[in-house]
C-alpha cells in the first residue's frame, strides 16, 4: 500500500493519525491495492479536467466526488475526502504526473473501464452548463493517451454536443 | 502618435515605399484578398529586402506599434493588414531561386504560390502547397500547408529545410534542424508568432505532370459517394490525394452548360505517380459510380495549382468555419449532405482535405503542427463578391460547422481559423502549446508579433 501513498503525495509523517489525510488514507486502505490505485488515478484524471481552466466549481466537485463514490463503492464522506486529495494532487504535481496517471490508468484498465472514465470526464465538464475548451482540450489528451477509438470519441461528444464549446453561443444567436 | 520626424528617419532607412493614409496608393496597399477586411493600418512598409524587414521590426517595436506581416494577403482573417499599426508587407521579396542540383528551392518571405510553381516546373520540381496560386508563400507554409500534395509528400512545412528570420529584437537568424532548432520547430505550424521569415528553403519533390482534376456527381449521390470515399481515401496509396467538395457548378466555361449553377459533390484528384499507370489507378474510382462530370486527366502541376484561382479573385467576401475530423460517420455525412445542399451562393463550399497520407508519417510533437493523427481537415468558406450577402455566408457556415463540430476534434487548422480566441488556439496546438509558449517567450517575449493566431509568452 506504500506505493499508493507515496504516488498520493502522501509522506510516511502526512499518514500520522492526527493528519487531516487520515482519514483518506484510511478510506483507501480498506480498499484492495490495485483497486485503491485504480480509483485513485480515476479520481486525478477527473480532477485534471475540472482544473483545466484553473477553477473547479462546487458543482464539478459534487459532480467528482458523486462519480467517485459511485465508481469506488464509497461512502459519500470517503468520496468527499478521495476528490479533497485529488484535487490538491493536481495542482502540486501535475506536469509530468499527469502523463504518468494517464498511463498507468491506460495499461491497467479494460477498454470498457476507460470508456467509463470518459464518460465521467465529459459529466464533470458538463456540470456547469457548458463545457469550456481548455476542459475539452483536456478531456481529448487524456483520451488520446487512452487511445480511446475515434468512433467513441465522437459518440461521447454527440452525446455531449448541447454543451460543447462555442455551441452553446451559437445556439443562443 | 507617431511623429512626423519619427516618420521620416523610418522612411530614409527603407529602400522600398513608405505608405501612409492619404497617399494615393493607400486604399489598395490596405487590401487584403478577403474583401470583408476593411482595416486602416498607420504605415505600410513595403520591404524590398532583409534590411527593410530589421528596420521595420525595430521602428515598430521603438513606437510600440501593432505589427501585421503581409505576403499574399490570403489569411482567412486578414491577419496580413491591422488597425492602426505597421503593415510589413513583404510582396515586393518574391524571388525564387531552385537549385536543381540539390533539389532545393529558396523563396523570398513574399512570394506567392504561382512563383514557386512557375519557377520550379522546367526543373520536374514541385514543394506541396494550397491549391490557389495566389495564395502566399509565407501564412500557408507557417500555418502548415495543406493542398494537392499532402497525401504524397507531407505538409508545406515538411519539406521545408531552413528559414532566415528577422526577430522581435531585430536579430536576423536562420533556424534550421542545426541552428536555432527551437525555433525552426515553432515555425513548422506556429504561425507568424516568432517572427519576420525572410526567406523559406524547401525541399522540392519529383512532380511535372499530374493525373489530376475534379470528379462530380449528383447531389442526390453525394451520401454513396461520402461513404466510398471516407473508406477509399484512408487506403489509397501514398500518390495519390483526393478532396472531398460540396460545390455549386461554375456558370461559364470549361464546365458543360447543363450543369452550370447546380449543386454538386465532388472530389478533386491530384495523381502524382506514372502517368502510364494513372487509367488503372482510377479504374476502381470511376467503376466505383460513373461520375456526371469527369474532368481527370494529364495536367502540368502549374496549370493544377491555378485551377480554382478564377474562380476565387481577390476581393471577394469570405467567412471560413473549419475544424480537424477523426473520422466521418454517417450521421455527419447526412448532416454534410443537409448542409451541403444549402450552400448559399455560386462559390461557397465545404472541403474535405485529407492529411493521412505523408503527413501523417511526422509525429505529432515532431513539429508545432499537432493534428497529424487527424483524417481530414474541414472547412466552410461561405464566399461571394456581393458585400450585401455577407450574413448570408456567415450564417450558412456557423450553423453548418454547429451541426458537425460534435463529430469533429477540438481544434482546426490555423490557416482556416477566424478569430476564435486563445482558448480555440490552445486547443488546436493541444500538447505542443506549452513548448510553444516557452519558445515564444525566448524569441518574442514582450509579444511583439501578436496579431495572429496568437501563442502567448510564458510566464
Amino acid at each position: 500500500m506504500a506505493g499508493i501513498f507515496s504516488w498520493l503525495g502522501l509522506s510516511a509523517r502526512e499518514q500520522e493519525p492526527d493528519s487531516p489525510l487520515r482519514d483518506v488514507v484510511s478510506a483507501l486502505d480498506r480498499l484492495e491495492p490495485d483497486r485503491a490505485r485504480h480509483l485513485a488515478r480515476f479520481a486525478y484524471l477527473l480532477g485534471r479536467v475540472a482544473h483545466a481552466d484553473r477553477h473547479v466549481s462546487a458543482e464539478e466537485t459534487a459532480a467528482m466526488e458523486r462519480l467517485v463514490r459511485d465508481e469506488g463503492r464509497l461512502t459519500s464522506d470517503q468520496a468527499v475526502l478521495v476528490v479533497s486529495l485529488a484535487k490538491t494532487s493536481n495542482l502540486l504535481f501535475g506536469g509530468t504526473a499527469d502523463f504518468v496517471v494517464a498511463r498507468e490508468f491506460a495499461e491497467e484498465a479494460a477498454y470498457d473501464d476507460k470508456l467509463a472514465l470518459a464518460r465521467c470526464l465529459f459529466a464533470v465538464a458538463a456540470t456547469e452548463d457548458a463545457i469550456s475548451m481548455a476542459e475539452e482540450t483536456e478531456i481529448h489528451r487524456i483520451l488520446n493517451q487512452l487511445k480511446i477509438q475515434p468512433a467513441d470519441l465522437t459518440a461521447l461528444r454527440v452525446e455531449h454536443r448541447a454543451h460543447l464549446p462555442g455551441l452553446k453561443s451559437q445556439r443562443q444567436r | 502618435m507617431l511623429s512626423d520626424s519619427a516618420i521620416a528617419a523610418f522612411k530614409g532607412m527603407l529602400r522600398g515605399q513608405l505608405i501612409a493614409p492619404g497617399d494615393g496608393q493607400y486604399d489598395d496597399a490596405r487590401k487584403v484578398y478577403n474583401g470583408m477586411i476593411d482595416r486602416r493600418p498607420a504605415l505600410i512598409a513595403r520591404c524590398v529586402d532583409v534590411a527593410d524587414v530589421i528596420s521595420a521590426v525595430n521602428f515598430a517595436r521603438d513606437q510600440k506599434l501593432l505589427v501585421s506581416v503581409r505576403g499574399g494577403g490570403h489569411n482567412a482573417i486578414g491577419l496580413g493588414v491591422c488597425d492602426g499599426g505597421l503593415v510589413i508587407d513583404l510582396s515586393p521579396m518574391r524571388h525564387v531561386l531552385v537549385d536543381p542540383k540539390r533539389k532545393t528551392v529558396l523563396v523570398g518571405g513574399g512570394a506567392l504560390w504561382g512563383d514557386v510553381d512557375h519557377a520550379t516546373h522546367p526543373f520536374g520540381l514541385a514543394i506541396p502547397a494550397g491549391i490557389i496560386s495566389t495564395t502566399g508563400v509565407g501564412g500557408l507554409t507557417l500555418g502548415g500547408g495543406i493542398g494537392h500534395l499532402t497525401r504524397q509528400y507531407g505538409l508545406s512545412i515538411d519539406n521545408l529545410l531552413a528559414v532566415d528570420m528577422v526577430l522581435a529584437d531585430g536579430r536576423f537568424v536562420t533556424a534550421s534542424a542545426k541552428q536555432n532548432s527551437d525555433l525552426f520547430w515553432a515555425v513548422r505550424g506556429g504561425g507568424g508568432n516568432f517572427g519576420v521569415v525572410t526567406s523559406f528553403l524547401f525541399k522540392g519533390s519529383p512532380v511535372h505532370t499530374n493525373y489530376a482534376g475534379p470528379m462530380l456527381w449528383e447531389m442526390d449521390d453525394a451520401p454513396e459517394v461520402m461513404r466510398w470515399y471516407r473508406r477509399f481515401i484512408t487506403k489509397a496509396p501514398r500518390d495519390i490525394n483526393g478532396f472531398f467538395a460540396f460545390l455549386t457548378v461554375p456558370p461559364g466555361p470549361p464546365f458543360p452548360e447543363h450543369l452550370h449553377n447546380k449543386k454538386m459533390c465532388g472530389i478533386v484528384w491530384c495523381y502524382t505517380g506514372p502517368l502510364k499507370s494513372a487509367a488503372k489507378v482510377f479504374k476502381p474510382i470511376r467503376a466505383f459510380k460513373t461520375p456526371a462530370l469527369d474532368m481527370v486527366g494529364p495536367i502540368p502541376h502549374p496549370v493544377m495549382q491555378s485551377m480554382f484561382d478564377p474562380l476565387y479573385p481577390p476581393g471577394d467576401q469570405w467567412y471560413w468555419k473549419a475544424d480537424f475530423v477523426h473520422e466521418l460517420n454517417d450521421e455527419a455525412i447526412a448532416l454534410h449532405v443537409e448542409h451541403g445542399r444549402r450552400l448559399p451562393t455560386w462559390k461557397s463550399t465545404m472541403h474535405l482535405y485529407p492529411i493521412n497520407g505523408a503527413a501523417a508519417r511526422v509525429r505529432n510533437t515532431a513539429t508545432a503542427w499537432t493534428y497529424r493523427d487527424a483524417t481530414w481537415a474541414a472547412v466552410i468558406v461561405g464566399v461571394d463578391s456581393d458585400p450585401g450577402k455577407r450574413d448570408q455566408l456567415t450564417n450558412w457556415a456557423r450553423d453548418y460547422w454547429t451541426a458537425l463540430h460534435p463529430y469533429s476534434a477540438p481544434g482546426a487548422y490555423v490557416n482556416f481559423m477566424m478569430d476564435e480566441g486563445e482558448d480555440r488556439v490552445k486547443a488546436t496546438y493541444g500538447k505542443n502549446y506549452a513548448r510553444l509558449t516557452k519558445i515564444k517567450k525566448k524569441y518574442d517575449k514582450n509579444n511583439l508579433f501578436r496579431h495572429n493566431q496568437n501563442i502567448k509568452p510564458a510566464r
